[in-house]
C-alpha cells in the first residue's frame, strides 16, 4: 500500500498551508473504522448506480469561551469574550462507478478564510481546509496535497475570495476520501442553522453524526420525517454527546412536486449563545442545555416576547391610517370589511414606497396598529405560520424560521406574492396550522398561543380560464391567427406574478385614490420602458408555452385587470398572436393541431413514472379552455375527428375532460382540467398519473377539415 | 488570447441580462478611447497604453450603470476612476472554466434621471503580445465613440489596423503627423448594444471590431512566439512511454495505434480548463497531465503528442482558433486569432488532426467547432499553416430506419437509430455523461423528438464508445396519437424529417446572423403496414427542397402492403446572413408543410 503524494505546483494557491495539515492530521487521525476503501459494495443493493457513500461522518464540537477581552472592553465597554468555539468535520468516502460520479466528485470549492472585526475587537472568524485521498483499484493510495489547491482573489491586494480543487488522478472505480474541516469563531453570536440531511443523491452505507456541546450553550434540535433522534450522553466535564449511526440509507428520487421539508427525513439543529448580553434574547429563551423536539409553545413564548416588545417606527402606521381614512371619506357607504381590506393594502402600499425594507413581522404588526388607530370592531389577533414546502409552525426551531401574519376576524391578510387581494390567503398555506395571539401587543406575553388551522379552497376557488379564438390566416393557410384572454383567480394568478411589482403599486394607488400628484413621484423611479418590455417579454414566453409554438408575432397585448384589490379580484390579460407549425396538410384535407392549444402539458417518462413520495403542490386548481376555432369557408369538420377530440378521465385525484362541438362556423372546444387536492398520497399516484398523461395525450390531438 | 476571450465572455454574460433590454435606460452618449503604442530603444513595441474615457447617461429613470474593465497578468489597470464612486476588483468567474486569473475592475456609478457620469479607465498593456482586438461595441448603446490608435514613427511601417465587420456606421481617417507618426480615428455612431439571440455566431465573428496588428509580422514570427511556450526539456517521459507502448502492443498499424491512444486519452483525462498568466498559452507538461489525468486543451495535446512519440509516430502540437474566431493567422497574425489547441500526426503524407477534447468523435472526423479552420502546425524552427479539412455533412449523420403498424391511434414497431460523427458525438457524450439510472431517460428523450408521448421499451444501444465510428441506438417504440380513425379512414401523422435545425428562425427585432451548430444530415427510411381491408388513399407527392442552407427530399411509395417513406435532410451550410433570414424561412416553411403532410388510408369497400 504505496501513499504517494501528488503534489504539483500550483502558482495561484494561498491557502493557509499550516492550517491544512493541521486539519488532515485530526481527521486522517480519526479511528473510524467504517472508513475502508476495500468495502465491498453489495451489487444487489447498489448494481446500476453511478456512486455509492461507503460512509459519511459529521461532527460538530462547540465549547463557549469565555475570557476577559481588552480589545472588546475598548469598543463595546464589555470585557468579556462570550463566543462559540466551533470545529466541524464532514468526512465521505465514495465509490465511483462511472465517468457522470467522477465528474460530480471531481471538483470542490472550499471557502477562504475570513474575518469580521470593529477595530480591534474580533467579532467573527472562520476557516476552512480541504483533503481528499484516491484509493486506486490496484491499491496505491494518492493522498492529494494542499498545492493543488487554486485561489480566487478579489479586490485590489488580491484577498483570498475562494478556493477550488479539481481532484488530480480520479478515474472510474476508484474511491475517493475527501472531508471539510471548519473552525468558526463567533462572539456573541449563535452558530448558522446546522442541517443533517438523510436524504441523497447516491445510497450511502454508513452515515454516522456525532455532536459534542458544551454544556453552557444551548443547543435545540428537531428530527423531521422519520429521521432517527440523536442518542445523547454525558461526559465527566458536562460536555454533552449527541450521536447516531445509520446504515443503507436509499437515495432520493427526485421529481415533480416533491417537498423536502415535509418528506424527506433530516434534523435540524441551532446552537444558542443565550448567555449573551449584547444580542437581544427572550426571556423565555433556554439555558445552557440539550433540547430535543421542544414543545412548540416555547417558540410561541419567544414570538409572543417579540411581538409584544418589538419597536417599529410609527411613520407607516401614520400614513397608512390616513390613507384608509380617506379611503373611508371618499367611499362612505363601505363595509368594515373593505375598510380593513383598504387599510392592508395601504400598509403594504406604504411599506414597499419606503426606502427601508420591511419583514413580515413588521407588516403584521403595523396592520395590527392601524386596525387598532381605525377602531375596527373585528377582532384582530397576529401569529404565524408556515407553507406546506416548509417544515410545519408547530415544528419550528426558532422565532426567525416562520413567516408572520395578520388576521382580522376571519380574514388573513400575509404579503403573499403582491398577486392576491386583502384577505385572499396564498395557496401554500391552506390547510397549515397558525399560531395566533390576540388583543392588545402588550397582552400577548401573557397568553399561550392559539393554533388555529387555515381553511382549504376548493379547485374551482384557484381556477383559469383561457377563451381563445382562433382562425387560419386567410393569406397563409399554415398560421393561425389567435386572440387570447385569460383570467385568473386565486392561487393560479401567481403565474402572472411577472406582471411586477409597479403594475401592483399602480392597481392598489388607484383604488386607494392616491392623488396623481404623488403618483409622479414614486413613478419617477420606475422605468416604465423597461417595465414595458420585460412584461412583453414574458408575455411571448408564456404565449410559447401556451400554444407550444413560438408566436410569430406579438400583435397586441393589454393587462385589464391586475386581480389585486377588492374590486377586480381577478387577474385578467388578452393577448393577440399568430403562430406557425399548427396546421398540416392530408391532401385536400386541413389537420390542425388544436390539442397544442391547451399549453404544454408536462409529461412524465421514464423513471418518473414510478414514485415513492407522495405529490405536494401549492393548491387545488383548475383549469378551464374555451377554444371557438373558425371553420375556414370551403372546409366542415370530420364527423370522427371531432368525436375523437372528446376525453374524459375522472378519478379521485380529479378530472381532465374535452368537448367538442360544431356551432355555427365555429368549432368549440371546452377543456376542463381539475386537480382536486393540494396533495397526494403516493398511494394515489397512479390515479394521478392517469391525469397528467390524459392531458399530455391530448397535447397531440388534432382536427380533421374536410375539404366540401 | 486569454484576455480575448476575457473581453468576449464579460460582454457575453452581461448581455445575458441585458440582452432583452432594447431601449436601454443607460446610454453611452460618447467614449473616446485613445491606444497609444510605445516602442523601445530597438524600435520593437514595448507596451500600449490604454485611455477609455465614457459618457454614461440615465435617459428616463436613475439607475446605476456598470463600467468595466478587463486585467490580468498581462494587463493592469493603472487609472480607474468616476464620480461617487470606488473601484471594485472582482475575479472572473465561468461555468466552462474551473480557474481563470483574470479580473474585473468594476465601477459601479449612480447616475440621476437625465444627468451624466464620466467614467475614466486607464490601463497598460505589460506583455503586448496580448493586446490586439479592439471591440467597438459595448453593453450599453452608444451613441459616439472615438477609437484613436496612436502609432509611432518607429513602428509605423508594421503596424496595422485590420478592420471586421465595421458597418456604415464607422467613418474612418488617418492621419500622418509629419514625423512619422501615424494616428488612426475610427469615430462610430450609433452603435447598438450587444445583443445575444438564439444561434447567433460568436461575437468576434459579428461585432464591428479592429485588429491591431505588427508586432508579429507574420505568422512565421508568431509561431517563433507561441513555440516558446511549448520547449522545454524538463518533461520526464518515461512512464508515458511505457505506457504508450505497451497500449499499442496489439495494435496492427499506425492508424489503429493512433486511435488506441486517442480512446485512452479521452476516456482517462478529463477535460479541465485553468487558465493563468502565461499558463494560457503554456500546456502543462505531459506527465502532469497523465499523472494527474486532467488536462486542458493544451495539456491534453501536449499528452497526445508525448504518446503519439513515443510510438515512433509524428505528432506536432496544432495551434487553432474555434469556429468563435472568425479571423485566420495569416490574416491577424497575432494571438487573438486561436483560442484552442490540438495535436496532429503527419502520416503518409497528410496532417491528421487529432482533437484531445473532442470526445466520442473518432480521428478523422472534425467537430463543427476546427472544421475548416486554419491552422499552425509546429514543424521545427519554421511553421506548416494549413487547414483543417471540411467535413461532408454525410459523415455527421442521424439515420432512422422503422418497422411500424397502426395500433389503434398508434404507430408501434421497432426504431434504430445509427448515428456518425457529431451526431453520434453529442448523443454517446450526453449518455454517458449521464448517471447510469438516468441513461434510458436521456435515450427516451433523444428517441421521441420531435413527438411528446412515445413509450420507449427494451433500449439496447452499441458503439457509443470514444473512438467507434458508428453508435446505434435500437427500440420498441410506440409514438403515441400518430393516427387518427375516422370513420373508413385513417390519418397517419409520419414526420419523417427529424433534423434538429430545420427550423423558422424569429427574425422580428433579430439583429444578428444565424450560426446552426452543425452541419449533419438526417435520413430516415419508415415502413407503416397498411392494416388488412385498408388501402392507400392519398401519398403526399414527392417533395424535393434545396437552396444554398439545406437539401431535402421526402418520397413515399407503396409497396407490399406498406407505405413506405425515404427521407433526407442535409444542411449544407450552417451560417445565414440576416439579410438572407426570410428566403431560409420560406424554404423551411415549405419543409415543415411537406413534413407535416399525412398519409390517408381508406377502408376498401
Amino acid at each position: 500500500m504505496a501513499v504517494c503524494v501528488i503534489a504539483m505546483c500550483s502558482w495561484a494557491n494561498k491557502v493557509d498551508r499550516k492550517f491544512y495539515e493541521k486539519a488532515s492530521k485530526i481527521v486522517w487521525e480519526m479511528e473510524l473504522p467504517q472508513f475502508d476503501s476495500k468495502t465491498q459494495v453489495p451489487d444487489s443493493l447498489y448494481a446500476n448506480e453511478s456512486a455509492v457513500i461507503i460512509a459519511c461522518y459529521r461532527s460538530v464540537d462547540v465549547k463557549r469561551v469565555e475570557q476577559t477581552n481588552i480589545s472588546k472592553y475598548s469598543t463595546t465597554l464589555n470585557a468579556y469574550t462570550n463566543a462559540i468555539d466551533c470545529k466541524k468535520v464532514m468526512r465521505v468516502m465514495v465509490k465511483l462507478n462511472d465517468a457522470a460520479a467522477v465528474e460530480k466528485f471531481s471538483e470542490f470549492d472550499i471557502d477562504a478564510k475570513d474575518k469580521e472585526s470593529i477595530d480591534s475587537y474580533n467579532v467573527m472568524y472562520t476557516n476552512s481546509a480541504f483533503g481528499a485521498r484516491v484509493y486506486k483499484a490496484d491499491g496505491r493510495i494518492n493522498d492529494v496535497d494542499c498545492g493543488e489547491v487554486f485561489t480566487v482573489t478579489e479586490g485590489k491586494k488580491d484577498k483570498a475570495m475562494q478556493h477550488k480543487i479539481a481532484i488530480p488522478g480520479l478515474e472510474p472505480g476508484d474511491v475517493l476520501e475527501y472531508f471539510y474541516y471548519d473552525e468558526i469563531w463567533l462572539d456573541e453570536l449563535d452558530l448558522d442553522p446546522i442541517q443533517f440531511p438523510f436524504f441523497r443523491d447516491y445510497p450511502a452505507m454508513n452515515y454516522t453524526i456525532k455532536c459534542s456541546i458544551d454544556p453552557q450553550l444551548t443547543v435545540e434540535y428537531r428530527a423531521y420525517n422519520g429521521a432517527p433522534l440523536l442518542v445523547g450522553s454525558v461526559e465527566k466535564d458536562g460536555t454533552r454527546i449527541l450521536q447516531v449511526e445509520t446504515v443503507n440509507l436509499p437515495k432520493t428520487e427526485k421529481g415533480e412536486w416533491q417537498c423536502f421539508a415535509r418528506q424527506e427525513p433530516f434534523i435540524d439543529m441551532r446552537v444558542l449563545n443565550n448567555m449573551t448580553k449584547m444580542v437581544y434574547r427572550t426571556p423565555s429563551a433556554r439555558r445552557g442545555g440539550v433540547y430535543c423536539g421542544l414543545n412548540s409553545n416555547y417558540y410561541f413564548t419567544d414570538i409572543s416576547h417579540i411581538l409584544s416588545t418589538i419597536e417599529l417606527p410609527i411613520d407607516i402606521v401614520s400614513r397608512a391610517t390616513k390613507r384608509a381614512k380617506n379611503f373611508q371619506k371618499a367611499h362612505p357607504e363601505i363595509t368594515s370589511r373593505q375598510l380593513i381590506d383598504a387599510a392592508w393594502l395601504a400598509v403594504v402600499y406604504e411599506a414597499l414606497l419606503d426606502k427601508d425594507s420591511h419583514s413580515t413581522l413588521s407588516l403584521s404588526l403595523y396592520m395590527a396598529d392601524v386596525m387598532r388607530k381605525l377602531k375596527v370592531k373585528e377582532q384582530v389577533s397576529v401569529g404565524v405560520i408556515n407553507s406546506r414546502f416548509d417544515v410545519p409552525v408547530t415544528e419550528i426551531l426558532h422565532w426567525r424560521d416562520p413567516d408572520y401574519m395578520v388576521m382580522v376576524g376571519d380574514s388573513c391578510y400575509m404579503l403573499g406574492q403582491l398577486c392576491y387581494v386583502p384577505g385572499e390567503l396564498p395557496g401554500e398555506y391552506e390547510a397549515e396550522d397558525a399560531a395566533m395571539f390576540y388583543g392588545d401587543r402588550k397582552d400577548y406575553i401573557r397568553q399561550d398561543a392559539t393554533v388555529i388551522k387555515m381553511p382549504t379552497t376548493r379547485a374551482a376557488a384557484n381556477n383559469a380560464r383561457i377563451d381563445m379564438t382562433v382562425s387560419i390566416n386567410a393569406d397563409d393557410e399554415a398560421i393561425l391567427d389567435i386572440e387570447r384572454k385569460v383570467k385568473l383567480q386565486g392561487s393560479l394568478k401567481r403565474s402572472a406574478v411577472y406582471i411586477g411589482v409597479s403594475s401592483w403599486v399602480d392597481a392598489v394607488a388607484q383604488y386607494l385614490g392616491v392623488s396623481e400628484k404623488e403618483r409622479k413621484k414614486y413613478k419617477e423611479d420606475i422605468d416604465t420602458v423597461e417595465v414595458k418590455n420585460k412584461i412583453e417579454e414574458s408575455m411571448k414566453k408564456e404565449l410559447q408555452f401556451a400554444l407550444c409554438a413560438e408566436p410569430r408575432n406579438l400583435k397586441s397585448y393589454s393587462i385589464l385587470s391586475r386581480g389585486v384589490t377588492p374590486d377586480a379580484p381577478a387577474c385578467e390579460y388578452v393577448a393577440a398572436c399568430d403562430v406557425d407549425g399548427l396546421v398540416k396538410r392530408a391532401g385536400n384535407d386541413m389537420i390542425v393541431s388544436v390539442g397544442k392549444l391547451i399549453g404544454n402539458q408536462i409529461k412524465i417518462e421514464g423513471s418518473e413514472r414510478e414514485r415513492a413520495c407522495g405529490v405536494v403542490r401549492v393548491s387545488a386548481k383548475q383549469t378551464r379552455y374555451v377554444i371557438k376555432f373558425v371553420i375556414p369557408d370551403g372546409y366542415v369538420v370530420n364527423v370522427a375527428s371531432l368525436e375523437a377530440l372528446n376525453r374524459n378521465v375522472a378519478n379521485e385525484c380529479g378530472a381532465f375532460y374535452a368537448q367538442a362541438t360544431v356551432q355555427d362556423q365555429y368549432l368549440v372546444l371546452q377543456v376542463n382540467e381539475r386537480y382536486s387536492r393540494y396533495a397526494e398520497p403516493v398511494e394515489r399516484w397512479p390515479k394521478y398519473l392517469q391525469l397528467l398523461d390524459a392531458s399530455a395525450e391530448f397535447n397531440d390531438a388534432s382536427l380533421v377539415l374536410t375539404k366540401q | 488570447m486569454k484576455n480575448y476571450r476575457l473581453i468576449i465572455i464579460v460582454l457575453f454574460v452581461l448581455v445575458g441580462w441585458q440582452g432583452m433590454m432594447a431601449d436601454s435606460n443607460i446610454v453611452i452618449t460618447d467614449a473616446n478611447e485613445v491606444y497609444t503604442l510605445v516602442a523601445d530603444g530597438k524600435g520593437d513595441l514595448s507596451k500600449v497604453k490604454v485611455r477609455k474615457e465614457t459618457n454614461y447617461m440615465a435617459q428616463r429613470v436613475a439607475e446605476t450603470a456598470i463600467a468595466l474593465e478587463s486585467f490580468g497578468s498581462h494587463v493592469k489597470i493603472d487609472k480607474a476612476s468616476a464620480p461617487g464612486t470606488k473601484p471594485v476588483y472582482k475575479p472572473w468567474i465561468s461555468e466552462y472554466v474551473f480557474y481563470d486569473d483574470s479580473k474585473m475592475c468594476v465601477l459601479p456609478i449612480e447616475i440621476e434621471n437625465g444627468k451624466q457620469a464620466k467614467a475614466v479607465f486607464e490601463k497598460t498593456y505589460t506583455d503586448v503580445a496580448h493586446f490586439s482586438t479592439i471591440f467597438i461595441p459595448e453593453i450599453y448603446p452608444i451613441q459616439k465613440k472615438t477609437i484613436v490608435i496612436e502609432v509611432p514613427a518607429a513602428l509605423a511601417s508594421q503596424v496595422k489596423v485590420v478592420e471586421k465587420s465595421l458597418g456604415g456606421n464607422v467613418v474612418k481617417t488617418v492621419k500622418d503627423g509629419g514625423n512619422g507618426k501615424i494616428t488612426y480615428f475610427y469615430e462610430a455612431s450609433d452603435i447598438p448594444e450587444i445583443k445575444s439571440e438564439e444561434y447567433m455566431p460568436s461575437l468576434s465573428a459579428v461585432a464591428p471590431r479592429l485588429y491591431v496588428t505588427g508586432l508579429f509580422e507574420s505568422v512565421d514570427e508568431l509561431y517563433q512566439h507561441m513555440r516558446t511556450y511549448t520547449i522545454n526539456t524538463e518533461d520526464d517521459l518515461t512512464e508515458i512511454n511505457e505506457f504508450s507502448r505497451s497500449l499499442v502492443a496489439d495494435c496492427a498499424d499506425d492508424m489503429s495505434r493512433i486511435k488506441a491512444i486517442v480512446e485512452w486519452v479521452q476516456n482517462h483525462i478529463r477535460y479541465i480548463a485553468i487558465e493563468h498568466g502565461e499558463y494560457g498559452f503554456r500546456p502543462e507538461l505531459a506527465s502532469h497531465v497523465f499523472e494527474k489525468r486532467y488536462g486542458d486543451c493544451k495539456g491534453m495535446s501536449a499528452l497526445l503528442k508525448a504518446m503519439f512519440r513515443a510510438v515512433g509516430l509524428d505528432a506536432r502540437l496544432v495551434w487553432i482558433g474555434t469556429d468563435d474566431i472568425s479571423v485566420d493567422w495569416t490574416e491577424v497574425p497575432a494571438l487573438s486569432s486561436g483560442d484552442h489547441m490540438i495535436c496532429a500526426v503527419m502520416l503518409d503524407g497528410k496532417t491528421l488532426y487529432v482533437d484531445g477534447t473532442a470526445q466520442y468523435m473518432p480521428v478523422g472526423v472534425y467537430p463543427s467547432s476546427i472544421e475548416g479552420q486554419q491552422t499552425i502546425v509546429e514543424n521545427g524552427e519554421t511553421c506548416i499553416v494549413e487547414r483543417v479539412p471540411m467535413i461532408a455533412p454525410e459523415q455527421n449523420a442521424d439515420s432512422l430506419s422503422a418497422q411500424m403498424v397502426i395500433d389503434g391511434h398508434n404507430l408501434k414497431g421497432k426504431m434504430k437509430r445509427s448515428l456518425t460523427g457529431m451526431r453520434k458525438m453529442i448523443m454517446a457524450g450526453s449518455y454517458n455523461g449521464k448517471s447510469a439510472d438516468r441513461r434510458n431517460d436521456y435515450l427516451i428523450a433523444y428517441l421521441s423528438y420531435p413527438r411528446k408521448n412515445v413509450e420507449i421499451d427494451n433500449v439496447a444501444v452499441e458503439g457509443n464508445t470514444m473512438q467507434s465510428d458508428t453508435a446505434v441506438v435500437e427500440a420498441d417504440v410506440i409514438e403515441k396519437e400518430a393516427c387518427q380513425h375516422l370513420g373508413d379512414a385513417i390519418y397517419i401523422d409520419l414526420r419523417p424529417v427529424r433534423h434538429p435545425y430545420m427550423e423558422v428562425v424569429n427574425i422580428k427585432d433579430r439583429k444578428n446572423d444565424v450560426k446552426f451548430p452543425g452541419r449533419y444530415n438526417f435520413v430516415s427510411n419508415i415502413c407503416v403496414s397498411v392494416p388488412d381491408g385498408f388501402a392507400v388513399d392519398y401519398l403526399p407527392q414527392m417533395a424535393e427542397f434545396e437552396n444554398e442552407w439545406v437539401k431535402v427530399k421526402i418520397a413515399y411509395e407503396v409497396k407490399d402492403s406498406a407505405v413506405v417513406c425515404e427521407s433526407t435532410a442535409t444542411m449544407k451550410r450552417r451560417d445565414v446572413s440576416l439579410a438572407d433570414m426570410q428566403q431560409w424561412n420560406a424554404l423551411i416553411r415549405k419543409i415543415v408543410a411537406a413534413n407535416n403532410e399525412q398519409i390517408v388510408l381508406k377502408r376498401k369497400i
